[in-house]
This record gives structure tokens, sequence and C-alpha cells, in this order.
């Protein structure tokens, strides 16, 4: 591969409407060269027609689309150079896996002793070489998507585009996959803009998660960023994984929640808030006076299941709120198990105390 | 045990409507063979005397070649027009479309005679009474419902993403609806062409009023000829038509078959 | 952030998009519009015509004279009879066919498929051989002794009715077949376990379910047989029978287009009300595809 082909993507005000309903309102997003961005959402948020727009196959109501500094939005697909990778991998079932992979070559009139040479290094770079000749119904759904994958780079195109592309793959496969996907970024140094609605797949893999919702990018960041600084209560529940507890601001960096004072490590604006309090950031702790930096909270253990690695056990704090802790299952920590129903004091980190802004 | 009688009985009913309805094909073919010239049955004797009648007489073979070549130029023509339409009907989002879509059914809700009085009087107004154009454009016609329906349920069941994805990998509209969506409709369009290709052969009740001296139809032929006597020419002219109809089914049947193997 | 200009080339683009879409149909809609929908306006316009001027004595001489209005009575009884012996015969072959073993069914299907793709005229001539006097009914029947003298069995009423009746039996045990072969198999072994016997279980169970294909066969097979011609033409030795023939009559033998043109249109008319009627229970889309 000579000079990278990948562009900049830039989203500007983009709208679409079915009818009278608004499936996109006013998406702009800007993506690096070589970068992978992952749009994140719910079903129904609109990141399958976010990603329709981008590959052309649908336009728009409003706004543009650029790549680099050319504006495509009325570009039709064959025109754009992506390549685009669905779910279901929409493979030709009528062609050999080496003919679907060749498949962009012949449309673009490559000379075929270079067609031959650019579809076995498409096969070897996705593991697949030798399956060249087999009928796609031959392959495993790893193998599909596999080929899905190189016909989708062969051509060196400037942008790469999924659409939920390992969600059809079992667990294992799908975390294999993911690694795999990564290293070839890396390789490749491409454009990708990956949908997805499992947040630990976009956490994993992306430079930057754009998380959608009914429409609208609500938070655009790094992994870390959205972990620790979600801009609202959605968010920090669709990232994080996490109970969220109504919280009093008590000061510009302090909430109270039952009797507990919070110390948070941004300034809070006035309004409604909540503490998003996640298992992994809880952590069991003795009668001891708290640290500096550290915020305490009391609770009644209630059942504790047994997890594998860990324990997880469910806490009642003060107020009624139910939240959940977890405790690593090794054997040094046996005798500082809490038994049900006993009472308790767990500690966490300011750095770790997520208060978000409650939307309607 | 209590259901064993009402079994029986809906057995023999089975075997018995079955025959009612394979029976008389059977003894049209076993009478093709007759030597008799009249249609006792079991017939007398085996000859091909009533092939060698049918397929030695001009007038019987030129309503043969011309119902065949109706057939095909009426098939030719309804299968692009009637794919077109459903390829439209299918991706385009527009009310308009969809309200018209049950204009192109019409053909096979306007029982076949009124069609045929309405298209003898508009023809015998532009002089296309007796032409091939103008039975070809009524056989078109006639058989375009069965395309789109067939085509449209094929496209229906077809995930248009792959158009996409073809063209994403760069190929315009019309050569991703070649390359990848033709090839895999394949079966719904050879159904479609199938019955076009079939119902143009059959078509009797348009052509007796509408085809005619030079463009004799072959059933035209057939129904004026049994409407004077029970000539055993049509018996096997009879086995011939079933022959070939079950030739063209049975093909179209093996080849889908096939392409699921493989 | 308002750009028009970039709305305005967007929505230019999706019309563009949907005119091409309306051009790749207009070909479809040229072929039905001028080869079926002239013959039926200039049926409509002839059906309102005498001499130079619209009347409507030829409506009206559908509802006066006899030989008319009798055929119209004539046409829906023998539709009616035959769409009622097609259940008869049909419902038990798509019954036998959606309990029987895979190799059973398959053959029982394509026993009703050989008519089906069997010219109409071919199995009408087949009836022709097989009623006529010296036919394989009157000679079995003579060698066994039941009668002496050949019935006329072709060339009446009845043979029509028969000769119909074949070519309707497989329209009607498809939609049955496809509906029959729905029902879990458990279900009706239920109804047997329950203690309900054959005809309970029939009445209770197979016919309710069955029901969307017994009307959908049933509208089908009806609608075909208002407008039928061969058969009956056929059949009926010269006798008019059923409407298509007076249609077609007063178009080749009398050379009287308005009247026949009204007996057409009312023909339509009927077969319109029925589709409009059932429509709601029973798309258009549904009852033609099934053809
Ligand atoms: N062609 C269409 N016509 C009408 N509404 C549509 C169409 N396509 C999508 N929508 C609507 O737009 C909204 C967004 O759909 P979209 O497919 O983009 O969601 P998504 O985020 O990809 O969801 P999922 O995770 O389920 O794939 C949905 O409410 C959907 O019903
Ligand atoms: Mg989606």
């Amino acid at each position: 591969m000579t000079q990278s082909n990948f562009v900049p993507v830039r989203l500007q005000d983009i709208t679409k409407s079915y009818h009278d309903f608004q499936a996109l309102k006013g998406v702009s997003l800007d993506i690096a060269a070589g970068e992978f961005v992952s749009i994140l959402g719910p079903s129904g948020s609109g990141k399958t027609t976010l990603l329709q727009i981008i590959g052309g196959f649908t336009r728009p109501s409003a706004g543009r689309v650029f790549f680099g500094d050319a504006d495509v939005t009325l570009l039709p697909p064959q025109k754009r150079d992506i390549g685009v990778v669905f779910q279901n991998y929409a493979l030709f079932p009528h062609l050999s896996v080496a003919e679907n992979i060749a498949f962009p070559l012949r449309a673009r009139k490559t000379p075929p002793e270079r067609i031959q040479q650019r579809v076995a290094r498409a096969l070897r770079s996705v593991d697949l070489a030798g399956y060249g000749d087999r009928p796609i119904a031959n392959l495993s759904g790893g193998q599909r998507q596999r080929v899905a994958l190189a016909r989708a780079i062969v051509f060196e195109p400037r942008l790469i585009l999924m659409d939920e592309p390992l969600s059809a793959l079992d667990k294992n496969l799908r975390e294999a996959m993911q690694m795999e996907l990564r290293s070839l970024h890396a390789e490749l140094g491409a454009t990708i803009i990956y949908v997805t609605h499992d947040q630990r797949e976009a956490l994993t893999m992306s430079d930057r998660v754009a998380v959608m919702k009914a429409g609208r990018i609500v938070q655009i960041d790094t992994p870390r960023g959205l972990y620790s600084r979600p801009v609202n209560d959605f968010v920090a529940d669709f990232v994080g994984e996490s109970t969220l507890v109504p919280v009093e601001r008590v000061g510009v960096r302090a909430v109270r929640l039952g009797s507990a004072v919070l110390g948070c490590p941004r300034d809070l604006a006035p309004g409604q808030l909540c503490i998003a309090l996640q298992a992994e950031t809880l952590l069991l702790c003795g009668d001891e006076p708290a640290e500096p930096g550290t915020n305490c909270l009391e609770g009644t253990v209630g059942e504790i299941v047994f997890q594998g690695e860990s324990l997880k056990a469910s806490l009642a704090l003060q107020g009624g709120a139910e939240i959940a802790i977890r405790i690593p299952s090794h054997h040094f920590n046996a005798r500082a198990l809490p038994a049900s129903g006993s009472q308790v004091r767990v500690k966490l980190h300011v750095e770790d105390t997520v208060v978000v802004p409650v939307t309607a | 045990m209590t259901s064993s009688l009402p079994r029986l009985l809906l057995w023999i009913a089975t075997g018995a409507i079955l025959a009612f309805l394979v029976l008389p094909i059977g003894i049209v073919i076993i009478m093709s063979f007759s030597d008799s010239r009249f249609l006792t049955f079991p017939p007398p004797g085996f000859s091909w005397r009533w092939y060698a009648a049918y397929f030695g007489d001009r007038d019987w073979m030129d309503a043969t070649l011309n119902s065949l070549l109706l057939a095909s130029l009426s098939t030719l023509i309804c299968v692009p027009v009637g794919t077109a339409a459903a390829y439209a009907a299918n991706v385009s989002a527009s009310p308009l479309l969809r309200r018209l879509q049950i204009v192109l059914l019409t053909p096979v809700m306007v029982p076949v005679i009124i069609l045929a009085a309405g298209l003898y009087m508009v023809y015998a107004q532009v002089g296309l009474n007796a032409t091939k154009l103008g039975l070809v454009c009524a056989f078109s016609m006639m058989n375009l419902p069965y395309v789109f329906i067939s085509v449209l349920a094929g496209l229906r069941s077809f995930d248009m993403n792959q158009e996409n994805v073809a063209r994403s990998l760069g190929l315009g509209r019309f050569a991703a609806f070649v390359k990848v969506t033709l090839p895999q409709i394949r079966p719904s369009v050879a159904t479609g062409a199938l019955f076009a290709f079939i119902g143009a052969l059959d078509e009797t009740v348009v052509s007796i009023f509408i085809a005619g001296g030079e463009n004799q139809t072959l059933p035209r032929r057939m129904f004026m000829s049994l409407r004077n006597e029970i000539d055993p020419t049509i018996a096997a002219i009879s086995a011939a038509l079933i022959t070939l109809s079950f030739a063209l089914v049975v093909l179209s049947s093996l080849r889908s078959k096939t392409r699921q193997g493989a | 952030m308002t750009d028009l200009p970039m709305e305005d080339a967007i929505t230019r683009a999706e019309r563009a998009e949907q005119r091409g879409y309306l051009l790749l149909f207009l070909p479809a809609l040229l072929l039905v519009g001028l080869f079926l929908g002239l013959p039926l306006g200039l049926l409509a316009f002839q059906s309102l015509r005498e001499g130079d001027a619209f009347s409507l004595v030829h409506y009206a001489r559908i509802f006066e004279e006899p030989i008319y209005w009798r055929t119209y009575a004539d046409t829906l009884r023998v539709s009616l009879w035959v769409t009622l012996l097609a259940i008869a015969l049909g419902f038990p072959l798509a019954y036998a066919a959606a309990i029987a073993s895979r190799g059973w069914s398959t053959l029982i299907l394509a026993l009703v498929m050989l008519p089906f793709w069997t010219s109409v005229l071919v199995r009408t001539y087949a009836w022709l051989v097989v009623l006529q006097r010296k036919g394989i009914v009157n000679s079995t029947l003579i060698a066994l002794g039941i009668i002496e003298q050949p019935l006329s069995l072709s060339h009446n009423y009845t043979a029509v009715l028969i000769g119909m009746v074949h070519v309707m039996v497989p329209f009607m045990v498809f939609p049955l077949y496809a509906a029959i072969s729905k029902i879990p198999a458990e279900l009706l072994q239920a109804g047997h376990s329950l203690g309900g016997g054959a005809f309970h279980v029939f009445r209770r169970v197979l016919l309710p379910l069955a029901l969307p294909g017994l009307f959908a066969g049933s509208v089908l097979v009806f609608i075909l047989c208002l407008g039928f011609y061969l058969t009956p033409e056929l059949l009926g030795g010269g006798k008019t029978i059923m409407v298509s023939s007076l249609v077609q009559r007063n178009v080749e033998l009398y050379l009287q287009f308005g009247a026949a043109s009204a007996v057409a249109m009312m023909l339509l008319m009927i077969v319109m009300l029925i589709f409009w009627g059932v429509d709601r229970i029973l798309p258009v889309e549904k009852i033609v595809g099934m053809r």
C-alpha cells in the first residue's frame, strides 16, 4: 500500500425525515483521516440512517457530507470509493469468495493479473488464503465476516463504513474479530466509521465514540472521556453499566446522597442531578476515618451472587436506592466477606465520582 | 381407532377425485395413438397416424409455428417490461407508484371474454385485427401481471442492501442490478417468463376474436375444428401440447432445484 | 444555519430519482393502458350509444329481454354450482395433501398441477372424448349392462358443469392447501384426544382455520367462472348458457357492438363489485396472485 487514500469526513448539520418522522435532527461530526469513530446508540436512534447517508445510499433531507474538502452530498455511492460491511455481510451468494473480493476491482477495470495478486493479498490479510474458490454458502459466519472485510478494503477505499458487523457472531469470535479489526485499522491507517449498539465494543475499539439518541449526537468523546465525563444521565447509563441515584447539590463540587456528602472532581451546574455508581469503582472499607480524596457510603448488604472471577453483592443505601458492588472472589478476600444483612461501608475515589445532570 | 374409518373414506375420495382430474388427460394421450377414425375407447389398435396428420398438415404447422413465434415475442416483451415495473415498484417510496401498481394487475382481473371483445373492436378501428403486432401486444399485456407479481415477490425477498454494496464497490445502478440482483432473482424471472410463454401459447379466447387469416394461432384452429367435429388429430396435438408444457415446467423446476442445491 | 441552494439540490436529486422509477414503470403502464384501458373505454362508450346518440337502451334490454337476464341468472347459478362442487372436490384433496407424508403429499399436488398446466382447450376436448356417445363412460355403462342405449352426456348443462369443475378444482386446492398445511398437526390431534369425533374436529378445528383459504379459493373460482367462455361454448352444444357466449355472439354473429358492449360492461361491473366487496378481507393482489 503506497500512499493512503483515506480521507477526513465532515458531516454538517445532517437531517433526515421520513414523512413527518425525523430520523436525524441535525447531526454534525468531524472525523480525522485515519480515525476510528464508533457511533453508539440504542435501537432506532438513527445510526444506520446516518451511515447510509455517509455511504450515499440515502439522501439527507438537508445538510452536507464532505470527504476531505469535496462536497459529496449528492455523489452516488459508486463514485465515493467507500468500503462497506453490513451486519448480514451482504456477500454475493452467486459468486465465489475470490469473485466477491475481485468485484470492486473488476468494476474498476483493473487488469486481470493485478486482480489476482490483490485478491490473494487481501485473502492473506484476513487469514483466508486458499479459500478463494469456495462458494459463500460453505463459509462459517466468521469467515463470511472476513470475506466481507477483504472485499471492503481490497480496492483501497477512501473510507470504511461498518454497520454492526460483528453482532451476528458469538461472543468469543466477536472479541477475536474486534482485536483483528483494531490491528487492521492500525495497519491500514483507515478512516473507519463503525456503528454498534454494544457499548463495550465501542469503547474497546474506537479512537472516539459518538453517542446517539433519537436522531441526535448527545456526546462525542474518547472512550475514557465518555466513561469519566458523561454529559448527562443518558450517556452515563448507556455507557457505564452503572446505577443512577438521584443526589442533591450542596456545593459547587459537593452533593448529598442520603446522609453522606460526596465530593466531585468538577464544578456542578445547578439543577436536577444524579450520581452514576459503578460496581467496579466501589471498594469495601472498614470503619477507619475517610482519607482525603475519598467519598464514603453506607449500606446494608443484600444478596451475594458468585460470578466466576468475582462476587457481586447488592447494597441497599440509606434512602432506599439499591446499588451493586463487586468483590474479587479470591481467598484473600474470603475473611473480609460481609454477611448478607450486615451493615458495611464502601469508599469511592473523588475522581470516580460521576455526577451528571438529569435530562427529561 | 375412531378415526380409521373416516381416514379410509378420505383416501378413497382422494383417489377418486385425482382420477377425475387426471384420467381424461390420460385418455386423450392414449387416443392420440389410436388407429381408428372414431374415438372408441379403448382404441382398436396402435398407430402414429394422427401425429403424422398433425405434423404433415401445412395449416396445422403454420398455426403451431405462428403460436410459438407469438408466444416467444410476447414473452420477450413482457419479461423486461414487467421486471422494470416490479423493480420500480419495489424500490420507489412514491405513493403514486404504489397506487398505480393495481393497474398492472387489471389484465387478470378482467374476464378474458371482455378483453377479447374490447380488443377486437379497438383493433377493427386501427386495422390491427389478424396481425402479428396486434396479437403480440395483446398477449404481452395479458401476461404482464404474471411477470410483475412473480418478479416483485422475488425482489421483496431479496436483500436490497446487496445492490447498495455493489454500488459502493463501484458499479452503476443498472450494472449493479444486472450483476448482483438479476442473477439472484433469476428463478422468479424465469417463473414469470414461463407463465407468460405458456399463457400466450394457450391463449384461446382472445385469439378467437383477433387472430385469423394469415395469423391463425394453434388454439384458435383447434377451437374451430372442435366446434365442427371431434377430430382425433386434436388428440395428437393435445398430447404434443401437454408434453411441451410439462417439459417446460419440469425443466424450470429442476433448474431451480439444482440452483438451490449449489 | 440554512443553506437553501443545497436543500434545493437535494430536492431536485430526489425528484429526478423518483422520475426515473416512474420511467421504469411507464412501459408496463402504457402496455396496459393502450391494450386494456382503451378497449374497456371503447366498450363503455359503445354500451351507451345507440345510433349517433347516447342512450341506455342496451342496458335496458338486459333487464327487459328474458334471453339476456336469464343468461345472467344462469351464469350466476352455474358459477355458484361450480364453486360448490370445486369445494366438495378440492377440500378432501387439500386436506389429504396436508396430512399425508411428504412423498404422498408431493404426489397429490403434482397430480393436481398436471391439469393446471394443461391447456383449458385440451381439457375440454378430453371431456368431449370421454362424454361423447361412444365415449368411455357410455361404453363402460353399456358393458356393465346398466344401460342399453348410450346416454347423451355431452352438449348439455351437466357436461358444462363437469368440464368447468375439472378446470376449477386446482384453483381451489392451492389456497386451501396453503391454509390447511399451516394448521399444526397437534391441534387436530388435540381435537381428537379431547374426545371429539371426526366430524366434531372438522367443524370446530379444521373448518375455522381453513376458512381463509376456502374463502380465497371460492372467490377466485367464482370470479373465473363468471367470465368463462371455452368450456361452456364447447360442451354446451351451441346453447347460450353463459354471459360470455352472449358477448361473443353479439360481436361475431350479429355484429351488435352496442349490445355486446353493454353485456360485457355489466359482467365487468359484477366482477369488479365482487373484487371491491372482498377487498377488505382479501386484497386483490392476493386473489390474482394465486391465479
Ligand atoms: N425507510 C424508512 N422509512 C421510514 N422510517 C425509517 C426508514 N428507515 C429508518 N426509519 C426510521 O428511522 C429511525 C432510525 O432508524 P435506524 O435504522 O437508523 O436506527 P438504528 O439506530 O440503526 O437502529 P438499530 O440499532 O435497530 O439498527 C427508526 O425509527 C426507523 O423506524
Ligand atoms: Mg441499524
